[in-house]
């Protein structure tokens, strides 16, 4: 576990907006509630479906998912970080949790949603990743990985979804360790800083 | 730790790579960590959950949102009913003016109260972790029945359009078929007798159609957990004229699934076949 530094407000106007509707969602409005499950739902689902691949059990962990942040929604609105990071980390871990508990093969590693606070510092407002999403992001991840070349984007993809370990995906891949991380380190190096600069553009 | 050791580690845990003794290492540094690391880090973690992004959006069915609202208000519902109460336990006041031994009667009324207040919290709490239980099974029939009245309203469509597929000599007693409503676009996948999906795999369904040069369009990826039958809807099937259509098949694939089918055909059919 790890502490928390002081958490400020995140810069944007859309998580300002999302902010308020967490704040609304912890005082139990259900509009609040709803108006966030439409703007979050498909991507979470999709997330979902990626992870455990079988739709019905990805429909039931998407309701687990957004019962949690109906529970928690006020934690999180004292925290005052970014609503989708939150969301989608949130997500992750309970695509990994099912997964462990259905006994898929898949040994995935959950953020610990402390550190993500922290992360959310407010050292990082000048940084433009942390920000609210819009619908350019969509574009702008697509155009992002096809920069990368088919191993990069493997390695990183197996990590992600599939939560193999580096020595794993070593094995799997037959490759040396020292490539994997090599494969990993520049392919999340390019798609940070092709994100970085199409959002200062 | 050095800058090159730190971006490493970073880019490791922010892709979720960073497993065992390697992670707890990591987040007891954070703890102390230059306001630059972190946010070097937080750049990358904010990129991996931009991720899903980048994945063919997939819309969930309208009955989960009603669902889950519906299940908000019944918690709402039950938490007013059980602070209803409790009110009413706390609102009961002893009496004031008891001469002698009556005068211990508030403090014994008092702790009475107390202790079914506890004990009816302790009874209220079991009986809400019992309900919430059986609300997730009841959520669990009610996706599944709602799933299979889906399939049912294709089958129920006017004119729908069906497909046998065969298992391929590479594992023949798989088979399948395919069936749509070409109005609306919607199709039914079923399939039975395949092995069970590795974990790096996917399958594939792919939709050959006679113009295009026969290239085949890929219509999703599912996965089975076991040898029995399954059944998918489509909700977009790529096919407006039935006529259009050579052939259906479904490959093994690389988990996620491809542009254009690269891996071991299980079944495949054709219209009239």
């Amino acid at each position: 576990m790890v502490f928390l530094f002081a958490i400020r407000p995140a810069v944007t106007e859309r998580n300002e907006e999302e902010l308020r509707l967490l704040e609304r969602i912890g005082r139990q409005d259900q509009v609040a509630f709803a108006e966030l499950y439409d703007r979050y739902a498909s991507v979470v689902f999709s997330l979902l479906v990626r992870m455990i691949r079988f739709p019905a059990e990805a429909e039931d962990v998407l309701q687990e998912i957004f019962l949690q942040i109906w529970k928690k929604a006020n934690t999180y609105v004292q925290a005052k970080g970014n609503v989708y990071t939150w969301i989608i980390t949130i997500a992750r871990n309970r695509a990994i949790d099912h997964l462990r508990a259905t006994q898929h093969p898949l040994r995935g590693w959950k953020m610990d949603e402390d550190v993500l606070l922290q992360l959310q510092d407010d050292t990082h407002q000048s940084n433009p990743l942390v920000a609210a999403i819009s619908s350019d992001y969509e574009r702008f991840m697509c155009e992002g990985f096809a920069t990368l070349s088919p191993e990069q984007r493997r390695v990183i993809e197996m990590s992600y979804y599939e939560g193999y370990t580096q020595a794993q995906i070593s094995d799997h891949l037959e490759l040396p360790l020292g490539t994997v991380k090599t494969r990993m380190r520049q392919g999340m190096i390019k798609l940070r800083d092709f994100l970085k600069e199409r959002i200062e553009k | 730790m050095n800058r090159d050791e730190f971006i490493q580690l970073s880019v490791e845990y922010a892709a979720g790579a960073l497993h065992g003794d390697e992670l707890t290492a990591f987040e007891e540094y954070l703890r102390t960590a230059a306001p630059q690391e972190l946010n070097e880090l937080a750049e990358l973690v904010e990129t991996t959950s931009l991720f899903p992004m980048a994945l063919d959006q997939v819309t969930p069915p309208p009955y989960v949102r009603e669902r889950l609202l519906q299940k908000i208000r019944s918690s709402l519902r039950a938490r007013e009913a059980v602070e209803e109460l409790s009110r009413e336990f706390s609102g009961a006041k002893p009496p004031s003016n008891a001469p002698g031994w009556k005068s211990w009667m508030p403090i014994g009324v008092t702790f009475v109260a107390l202790a079914m207040i506890v004990a009816f919290a302790w009874y209220v709490n079991n009986l809400l972790t019992t309900i919430e239980k059986q609300d997730r099974r009841l959520v669990e029939l009610q996706n599944e029945l709602t799933r299979k009245e889906e399939l049912l309203n294709v089958l129920a469509a006017q004119h729908v359009e069906m497909v046998v597929m065969r298992g391929t000599p590479h594992y023949p007693v798989a088979y399948g078929k395919i069936i749509w409503d070409p109005e609306k676009r919607i199709a039914i996948l079923q399939v039975a007798n395949l092995p069970p999906v590795p974990s790096d795999k996917d399958y594939q369904l792919w939709v050959i159609k006679s113009a295009e040069g026969g290239l085949p369009i890929s219509a999703g990826v599912f996965a089975v957990s076991s040898g029995g039958s399954f059944y998918f809807k489509i909700e977009q099937l790529a096919v407006t004229d039935p006529g259009e259509i050579a052939a259906f098949a479904v490959t093994l694939e690389p988990r996620g699934g491809v542009p254009a089918p690269t891996g071991a055909m299980y079944v495949a059919g054709s219209p009239g076949l």
